[in-house]
């Protein structure tokens, strides 16, 4: 086999190639046509060497082309592509495109065959047998190499495809993890605008509840107070809750604008905060209170002081609307003192035996009426004296007298002494029925949710209290506003009483 | 003889039927005193057409009743006869109806049986006026308590009775807690009132509970 070689490459020099191959000297031939027939054979060697180096280095550029850096492409990504690149320029013979090798090994056999045929006198070649038969078998040998390497060739090819299969695996794994990683970002960024959301529903939805607060406050102020310096804050505090409450309910229309809303509505609601209108009235009324009960400190300290009276004819007025109407109505008029009719009892209540009842702990009418009613047991007369009493004309038909009701004029020696009296006892009575009728919830006492705590004020202590602020002028007036404000504010349950405490202790301190 | 009785019984549910007739018109016209002079003088029993006339006439004396009370009327004094007046048609319309009347027959008459008994008790001027009449308004309400247990009225007037009898004593514990006791008693038992009678009756147990808290009663 290396003889076979060696012939080969000797094949420019047949004379040394015919001496190597057969052992014999080579004929007399013409040494110029030996040397241009051998300097052609040499040239088309050369050419196609030239040939075979210029085209591996064409298909090496192209592979150098392959694994150049793209633009985004990263450096695990290029060099797999150069590792593919040299793969399969190794996989090439010489590094050339399939079929090159022989192509150029059958041009040059053919070449040499013609030409040793042609030349076979010149170059003094008594046959050429051997030289083709040396020929057939290196062709043989190559042609058949290359035909079975075919299986070779399927098999490295199946390699390849595998190679470049698990390179696309590889590289669609990699995209895998990064369309995760991506899916990752964008489920983490998804969760932090779902928190952010919330956080600005959250902060839009307690702005709402301050805004409406803060207006049925001002609303419930305003009425109480229209002529004083209060009513234009509660306006303001009115106007700025509109305004919040409609930045708050905008963003429900309009989903995208949730956090520019909840900005906007808590801009207004720190506004809003600024100004309480129900605090100015509490810390009013509790000034008014203080002077009032001044004289009274243990009175005072039994219902929490002048704040904790305030707090208790607010919240108990409440609390009184929400055991019902007629319950809240007949709570606040104990507490103003209001003249009330029949139409406040249930039906069945106004009987004569509570009308008896109820003559029996009121010391003025018990002095007035005492023989008449109390001493006979007069059923009939207790009975009218329980119209005419919770009638709103009591001071005049009380005296008067109507049915069984004897006459009881002012100013003479049976009667009542003065109109002062007069209108007295028809309050002691009334209190009295209304001690028999009032709900027995109002047993328990009214809590009034202080900064310091909650205080339980005890209802006979209230009355007790609001009995001694009412002699004093002012305290009076504080007490009518805060009953009205706690009329009005009784219709508004969601209305948080204790922040405006809170905030009155704060002004008073 | 029986032919005689047939005939009288005949003409007299043909005056029955005459009369209610007319009661039923002045009803619709609203002529409370012209029901309350005419004559009702049937008795039944199991005659439907007596029940409606006496309860026509019962409600319209009691109504009648009511109205003179009212401050100013000038008529107080004509109370006690009507509210007598309310409480004798309504006892007849009781008896008229077949027997035993429909329960809430029996309530709806009791209703306004119970009602004419208390005020015509608050018309008495005196204790010993009072007593018998509220005694009379205490044994209607047990009779209702147990003709119609499931209604709340026999306990409420029950209650009301004997509210009444411990406010007509004395002003001492010894003789007001018992009666005070039994009122609360009745009041505990009584069943779920209706919505017309559920404020009387919680009124009337807040007025119970304020005298037992006066007398300190146990």
């Amino acid at each position: 086999m290396p003889a076979c070689l060696l012939a080969l490459l000797l094949l420019p020099s047949p004379v040394l190639a015919q001496q190597l191959i057969v052992g014999g000297a080579a004929g007399a031939a013409a040494p110029d046509t030996a040397w241009i027939v051998g300097g052609g054979i040499g040239l088309i060697l050369a050419l196609l060497a030239t040939l075979i180096v210029l085209l591996h280095r064409s298909m090496r550029r192209s592979a150098e082309w392959c694994g150049e850096p793209l633009p985004g492409a990263n450096a695990a990504d290029v060099q797999e592509a150069r590792l593919r690149a040299f793969a399969l320029v190794h996989g090439m013979p010489l590094g050339v495109p399939e079929g090159t090798v022989r192509a150029c090994i059958g041009l040059f056999i053919i070449i040499l065959g013609v030409a040793a045929i042609v030349f076979q006198r010149q170059l003094g070649l008594g046959t050429t047998g051997e030289l083709a038969g040396l020929l057939g078998t290196v062709l043989g040998f190559y042609f058949g190499t290359r035909s079975t390497s075919g299986d070779r060739d399927a098999a490295r090819e199946a390699a390849r495809a595998v190679a470049e299969r698990t390179a696309d695996a590889a590289s669609a794994h990699r995209r895998a993890d990064a369309a995760l990683a991506r899916e990752g970002e964008i489920r983490a960024e998804a969760a932090r605008a779902a928190e952010r959301d919330a956080k600005a529903r959250v902060t839009l939805a307690s702005a709402e509840r301050i805004a409406s607060n803060a207006r049925a406050i001002a609303e419930a102020v305003a009425a109480v107070a229209p002529d004083l310096p209060l009513a234009r804050t509660a306006a303001r505090v009115t106007t700025l809750a509109d305004r919040a409450l409609v930045a708050a309910r905008s963003a429900a229309t309009d989903a995208g604008a949730v956090a520019e809303a909840a900005s906007r509505a808590s801009a207004l609601v720190a506004e809003i905060s600024g100004d309480d209108p129900l605090a100015e009235l509490v810390s009013a009324a509790a000034g008014g209170l203080s002077g009032a009960l001044g004289g009274a400190p243990g009175l005072l300290a039994t219902v929490g002081g002048p704040l904790g009276l305030a707090g208790a004819v607010l919240t108990g007025a409440a609390a009184a609307f929400r055991i019902g109407t007629e319950h809240y109505r007949r709570w606040v008029a104990r507490v103003l003192d209001r003249p009330y009719g029949l139409d406040l009892y249930p039906e069945g209540l106004s009987d004569a035996a509570t009308a008896l009842a109820a003559l029996e702990v009121s010391p003025i009418f018990r002095r007035v009426y005492g023989e008449t009613i109390l001493a006979p047991r007069d059923l009939a007369a207790a009975r009218a004296l329980l119209a005419a009493a919770l009638s709103p004309e009591a001071a005049a038909l009380v005296p008067a007298g109507s049915g069984a009701l004897r006459p009881a004029p002012v100013g003479e020696g049976s009667g009542f002494a003065t109109t002062i009296e007069l209108e007295e006892g028809i309050h002691q009575f009334r209190r009295a029925v209304l001690e028999r009728i009032l709900d027995q919830t109002d047993s328990t006492p009214v809590t009034v949710p202080l900064p310091t705590g909650p205080i339980a004020v005890p209802q006979p202590a209230l009355r007790a209290a609001v009995d001694a602020a009412r002699e004093d002028r002012g305290g009076a007036a504080a007490l009518d506003h805060l009953a009205i404000a706690g009329a009005k504010l009784a219709r508004e349950p969601g209305v948080d009483i204790a922040a405006s405490l809170a905030r009155a202790v704060k002004e008073t301190t | 003889m029986r032919a005689a009785l047939a005939l009288a019984l005949l003409l007299a549910a043909c005056g029955t039927a005459r009369d209610l007739d007319r009661l039923k018109d002045l009803n619709a016209a609203g002529d409370l005193a012209a029901i309350a002079a005419t004559p009702v003088d049937c008795t039944g029993p199991a005659d439907a057409a007596c029940l409606q006339a006496r309860e026509i006439k019962a409600n319209a004396c009691l109504r009648l009743g009511t109205a003179t009370l009212a401050p100013g009327s000038g008529r107080a004094a004509e109370a006690p006869a009507n509210f007598d007046c309310a409480i004798t048609n309504y006892r007849a319309a009781l008896a008229a109806g077949p027997q035993p009347l429909p329960a809430a027959e029996r309530a709806r008459l009791a209703a306004g049986l119970l009602l004419a008994l208390r005020e015509r008790r608050d018309q008495a001027r005196n204790a010993a006026e009072a007593v018998p009449l509220n005694a009379a308004l205490a044994e209607e309400a047990a009779r209702t308590r147990a003709a119609v247990p499931a209604s709340a009225l026999g306990f409420h007037y029950g209650a009301a009775a004997a509210y009444a009898r411990a406010v007509l004593g004395p002003e001492a514990a010894l003789a007001r807690c018992p009666p005070l006791g039994e009122a609360q008693h009745l009041l505990a038992r009584a069943p779920e009132p209706d919505a017309g009678l559920a404020p009387a009756l919680a009124a009337l147990a807040r007025a119970v509970a304020t005298e037992r808290r006066r007398f300190a009663c146990p």
